[in-house]
């Protein structure tokens, strides 16, 4: 028990360290990107053409764009710590509400992603670990390794092409339509499927090599039941830890995804956020990214303790 | 979009997700039908003055004068308007029986209070001397310090819409968009936003009943949105997916002349650009034909004067083309002291004519343009580095003067009036959109005084005036005219696509089956 409350106690810690550094990094970043942040802010409130040198003054008067740097910063992490995410400069709305909204697209996306990479990935990889150098291995290495080539934008339209435009089968783009979530969703785990795959095979192999996996066949259990008592558990371990580097894949293919399927994601809100110098949405969204990427390597830490006895004990 | 169970509803029956199982219906019926419209343009906004432009498309909100497609003022939430003798106060009656879509009467008071917003905010209300506005009697008046011709233009524009005093709350912050127009919003979203005929319209009932907008970035996306069937009507398509959809067969492309011109601008004050020869030689350089029809498949883009033929007062036929002549453009360099270095990249002195275009990185046409650009220089020995950036970086390298080349393309219709347009643009040393380091007096009190209001033949020769001027003076080089592509589901009749990007048109479409 105490190590998991020494576990629990450390990701929190991450979690507002993380916090800290990632709202600041973001605050400087965007300040110091080249040109004259008003500007940037007048563009996305009034488009292109009504961006002028009236507009941008507006903005800058309105937001106290003049006040020194290291002012505006300590005001911006003070306003965290009063968990206090502020108002959108371009939207004007409150931005916790905003990525509350665009999150809940994110996390239902992503969810069906993993859930479809999880369908994919791992019965292939075990698949291909019972033969290795087999016709099923060697198609899933030259699979995995088109896909993971293969940018998500590509893969994206490849898919629109095939079940959208030639098909019919599903739409192409939106989210409110029925079916929407599934080809943004089928992009996402594709690339991920492609290297958890992989990594399933590899780790079904050195479980398939084991002796607690021999001596249940050679009992005359059949393959199917050993598989599934004896492999599947063992080789979780590794492919598990491996999901925590996904999320990772998931929040970079997102930002992409989402735009392409215009799906009003977190990650499509950041882009134009980026573009707009919206600091406080691209604050929000990036602290509760990372603070999502702590929480969820939190669980995966919580899963493994529980998968594997020896964690416990040591 | 087709009646029955579709193998679309079976495979999402067969996926068993919830909510998206089989919704197999006897048959749909054309009033039933949702009608998906897609462009790039975000709904996320609720600010009039900044979002006006995207509730005006989709006919839920209503100006006080509206714009024909020809630019003609028309009637909008005011079906009269009289000026006093003077020209000094306008005096406007409301369409009678006009609600706005919470149900509350559309009467002058909110009107007034609209206008006054816009007034206090940046924008086009600006370029008209209004002295005061105020309602009286039912009706919107208006007093202006000098009479103008530039009033009802900007009445018309879309930062100007006219909202029903419950979408803004205490602070004055617009939270829901509640207009007069034929369509209310039923349903809004980051990207999305539903709509439905609004029951007490009082023009002619839509006949799509229902509605809805997709935003969607991507050219590409939009598109497939298109060849997937999904979507009904798709604006700005870029030339490759026009060509592909066009091929394909599957709906009806409309194509149209557009009041927007990608131009160059420059700063004519740096000691490059200075002397009129080097702008003279640079646009000589251009090939535009080849960039017409190599890049876009469209000899008519070609842009031999600023305006296009869309602006029938302004766009002057006798007017000698922008043409390309390498030999000529190198003459007038040399004149210029300029002569060709080891590279074949021109040098006077020290100096290497070398310069930076900012290029704007949103739009999916200008790095084709400025890669032909490149070359089309190179020919006469002149150096361009092309920078990818965003708007507000063109205003803002405007105004520290660090701004050499430019590339975008500007709508003159902006405003319901290119004059509006083109007195920001060409003002005393130029502007965020116009010339930079370029002044003429001259074309300055000619645009004041078609702005003031001039008699027709007087009004001719000074456009005319302006025309010559900016064709000879060259304080932005002109390279090809903009079109407005769009591809519509062949079921649609009546359709109608509007240059001025001021409505869809939904409202005066029908399906045909």
């Amino acid at each position: 028990m105490r190590s998991i409350a020494s576990l629990l106690g450390r990701r929190v810690l991450q979690a507002l360290l993380a916090a800290l550094f990632v709202s600041s990094l973001c605050f400087f970043m965007v300040r110091f990107l080249p040109g004259d942040i008003a500007f940037d802010i007048a563009s996305g409130r009034y488009g292109q053409e009504m961006t002028t040198q009236a507009a941008a003054a507006e903005v800058r008067a309105e937001l106290g764009l003049d006040k020194p740097m290291a002012a505006a910063w300590l005001s911006s992490v003070s306003a965290l710590a009063r968990f206090d995410l502020g108002r959108s400069y371009t939207l004007g709305k409150p931005v916790w509400g905003l990525i509350r909204e665009q999150l809940g697209h994110t996390l239902q996306l992503s969810g069906l992603a993993m859930l479809f990479s999880l369908l994919i990935g791992p019965p292939i990889g075990i698949i291909a670990a019972l033969r290795p150098g087999g016709l099923v291995d060697r198609l899933n290495l030259l699979g995995s390794a088109l896909l993971r080539a293969l940018p998500p934008f590509a893969t994206g339209i490849i898919l629109i092409i095939i079940f959208a435009a030639s098909l019919h089968w599903l739409p192409a783009a939106g989210h409110t339509q029925r079916g929407t979530i599934i080809l943004p969703a089928l992009t996402l785990a594709l690339g991920l499927a492609a290297v958890s795959s992989r990594v399933v095979r590899s780790a079904m192999i050195d479980v398939a090599r084991s002796a607690y996996f021999h001596f249940p066949l050679t009992k005359g259990l059949p393959l199917s039941t050993v598989v599934l008592r004896h492999g599947v558990r063992n080789m979780a371990v590794p492919v598990i830890a491996h999901l925590a580097m996904q999320f990772v894949y998931l929040i970079e293919g997102a930002i992409v995804v989402e735009t392409l399927f215009a799906w009003p994601g977190i990650g499509h809100a950041l882009s134009h956020a980026v573009r707009e110098r919206d600091i406080p949405l691209i604050q929000g969204a990036v602290l509760v990214m990372a603070i999502l990427f702590v929480l969820f390597n939190m669980v995966i830490d919580l899963v493994l303790v529980a998968l594997d006895p020896r964690m416990r004990a040591g | 979009m087709k009646g029955g169970c579709t193998r679309r509803d079976m495979l999402l029956g067969a996926v068993g997700l919830g909510g998206l199982l089989c919704g197999c219906s006897p048959g749909e019926q054309t009033a039933d039908r949702e009608f998906l419209i897609v462009e790039a343009s975000h709904p996320t906004k609720r600010e009039p003055t900044s979002a006006g432009k995207f509730y005006a498309l989709m006919g839920i909100a209503e100006t006080l004068v509206n714009v024909d497609d020809r630019g003609h003022i028309s009637t909008g939430l005011a079906l009269h308007w009289e000026m006093s003798a003077d020209g000094l106060e306008w005096r406007f009656d409301l369409r009678p029986g006009a609600h706005f879509h919470d149900g509350t009467p559309v009467t002058a008071e909110p009107v007034v209070r609209m206008l006054e917003r816009a007034r206090k905010r940046p924008g086009v209300m600006h370029v008209v001397p209004i002295a005061a506005i105020a309602a009286h009697e039912g009706r919107v008046i208006i007093r202006l310090a000098t009479p103008s011709a530039l009033l009802l233009p900007v009445l018309a524009h879309d930062s100007t819409i006219i909202l029903a005093p419950a979408s803004f709350d205490a602070a004055d912050q617009a939270v829901q968009v509640i207009g007069s127009g034929p369509y209310r919003i039923t349903g809004i979203t980051e990207q999305e936003v539903a709509v439905e005929a609004w029951e007490r319209w009082g023009g002619v009932p839509p006949a799509i009943h229902r509605a809805r907008y997709l935003s969607a970035a991507r050219p590409e996306t939009r598109a497939l949105l298109s060849e997937s069937g999904q979507a009904n009507a798709v604006f700005d398509l870029d030339w490759p997916s026009e060509r592909r959809l066009r091929d394909a067969g599957h709906v009806h492309i409309v194509d149209i002349a557009s009041p927007r011109t990608t131009l160059l601008k420059l700063n004519v004050g740096h000691p490059f650009l200075a002397d009129l020869r080097a702008r003279q030689a640079l646009s000589l350089a251009v090939d535009r034909l080849a960039i017409a029809t190599g890049l876009f498949g469209n000899a008519d883009r070609a842009a031999t004067q600023l305006l296009p033929e869309f602006f029938t007062d302004w766009h002057d036929k006798n007017l000698p083309r922008l043409h390309t002549d390498v030999a000529q453009a190198q003459r007038l360099l040399a004149e210029l002291g300029w002569q060709p270095g080891a590279d074949g990249i021109l040098l006077r002195g020290d100096e290497r004519f070398a310069l930076k275009l900012l290029s704007l990185a949103t739009r999916t046409d200008q790095p084709l343009i400025t890669a032909a650009l490149q070359q089309q220089f190179r020919r006469i020995g002149v150096e361009i580095s092309v920078i990818p950036c965003s708007p507000a970086e063109i205003v803002a390298a405007h105004r520290d003067g660090t701004l050499e080349l430019a590339m975008f393309a500007r709508n003159h219709m902006m405003v319901a009036n290119p004059v509006a347009v083109l007195m920001q643009d060409y003002a005393k040393g130029g502007a965020d959109w116009g010339a930079m380091g370029w002044n003429n007096p001259d074309m300055i009190a000619a645009l004041q005084t078609l702005a003031s209001g001039a008699a027709p033949e007087r009004a001719a020769a000074l456009r005319q005036q302006i025309v010559q001027t900016l064709q000879a003076e060259l304080p932005v080089i002109p390279l090809i005219f903009n079109r407005r592509i769009a591809a519509f589901d062949k079921r649609l009749a009546n359709v109608q696509v509007d240059a001025l990007e001021r409505s869809y048109n939904m409202a005066a479409m029908r399906w045909a089956d």
